[in-house]
Order: structure tokens, then C-alpha cells, then sequence
């Protein structure tokens, strides 16, 4: 029952190349699974005139969002044959060039895996109560707007 | 005896009501408190933001209950 459970998907400060590997590595034992389909979302320097972002500081809804994400997680699994589906997202101040979204999902054969990748990804982002603020290099901030 | 209610705000909503949780005098519904708070914050009328009774998203209007529990949710931008 593990799709049903309700889980913290959020970390504090950003997901590390050593983390990501080893979740990889951690699913070798499982051999029924034939795909894997991983997202990373990278904080990226946005240039607005002559300020450079230089880092995110994301704060979340906890409660609300770790609701959502479970229900978001029951209908993923009900339309796609997933073997399994991890979610880890960053709060904090999270440096431009840095892991703050990490979605893994696994499969017997490779579509299901790919699209609950592609899925999960844009509803994370369109429903979870997540803000990201962009700090620039000169310390004056505004608060980012995903595009839908 | 007047009875509150207690908001709690995220991201620039927080910024433009100047704290993440507060306390104001009871109404009875989300549209009455969107007027107080526009009153209030006009800055508000400015931003776009959603309102979360009890951690679901509001689209009409709703009852407040005494114990509800109110977010104040700007344009999410997690990811």
C-alpha cells in the first residue's frame, strides 16, 4: 500500500548528486523493474535587466501540500502501471546550479514510467502551495510565478 | 464578546499583511474577509492570491466555521 501513504516529499537545502545516485542504486534489487524516468529541476540564473538571480528560497504549505501530494500520488499510480514513484523537493535557500526538484519514477516497460514523470512533474508545480523567491546578487528579491 | 479568526499567509502575502499568521475580528464568509483584508491591505487588490479553507482551495465562496483554519495563497511557484 505504499502509493496510499502520506509522505514528506520536502528536504531542507538542496538535493545532492550523491542522493540522487544512490536512489538509483537502491532500486537494483528490485528486478521486475525494466524502466526508470528521473526529473531534476535545476535553480536557474534568470537575468532581469541588470540583476542576476543568484538563489531560490522556497517555503511551502507543508500540510496542505503533503495532502495534495498524496492525492496527486493515488491518481498517478490509478492511470499508470508505476512500480514505484519517489518525490523529493527543497526548501530553503537553494544557490542557482543547484538540485531542487527530484522526481523518480519506475516501470516494468518504459511509457508508464516516462509519462507519471512528465505528469507528476507539471502538477507539482501547478498545485502545490510552493513559493519560490528569487534573491539577486544585490539582496532585493521577488517572488517567482511558474508558468502554467 | 468579539470571537477571531486566524489567517496564516505565504510568499508576498505575507510580506504585504507583514506577517506569516495573525488574527482579525470574525466574518462570516471568505468573500466578507477578502473586503476586510482588501480594506485593510490595499495593496492586496493589486496581487493575485487564492484562499485555502481547511487546506482545500476556495473558487466560489464558503462558511467560515469558528475553528477554520484560512491560508492566504499567492501564485505557486514551487518546482
Amino acid at each position: 500500500m505504499e502509493k496510499k501513504k502520506v509522505k514528506n516529499i520536502f528536504v531542507e537545502g538542496p538535493i545532492s548528486a550523491a542522493f540522487i545516485g544512490e536512489s538509483i542504486a537502491k532500486h537494483s534489487s528490485n528486478t521486475n523493474i525494466g524502466a526508470h524516468s528521473i526529473f531534476l529541476g535545476q535553480v536557474r540564473s534568470d537575468v532581469l535587466g541588470e540583476n542576476v538571480v543568484q538563489s531560490i528560497e522556497y517555503t511551502t504549505y507543508a500540510e496542505m501540500a503533503l495532502e495534495k501530494m498524496a492525492e496527486i500520488r493515488e491518481e498517478i499510480f490509478a492511470k499508470h502501471a508505476l512500480t514505484c514513484m519517489h518525490i523529493h523537493h527543497s526548501l530553503g535557500i537553494i544557490s542557482a546550479g543547484e538540485i531542487c526538484l527530484f522526481v523518480f519514477t519506475s516501470s516494468k516497460r518504459r511509457r508508464a514510467a516516462v509519462d507519471a514523470c512528465t505528469e507528476v512533474v507539471e502538477r507539482i508545480k501547478n498545485e502545490l502551495p510552493v513559493w519560490g523567491k528569487e534573491i539577486f546578487a544585490d539582496k532585493t528579491h521577488q517572488w517567482k510565478e511558474n508558468i502554467l | 464578546m468579539s470571537s477571531s479568526i486566524n489567517i496564516i499567509a505565504f510568499g508576498r502575502i505575507a510580506e504585504i499583511i507583514g506577517t506569516s499568521s495573525r488574527s482579525f475580528p470574525y466574518v462570516a464568509t471568505i468573500n466578507e474577509l477578502k473586503e476586510f483584508l482588501n480594506v485593510k491591505f490595499p495593496e492586496l487588490k493589486k496581487v493575485k492570491y487564492a484562499v485555502a479553507l481547511n487546506k482545500k482551495l476556495i473558487t466560489t465562496d464558503a462558511t467560515i466555521e469558528a475553528s477554520a483554519n484560512i491560508a492566504l495563497l499567492p501564485p505557486f511557484s514551487g518546482g
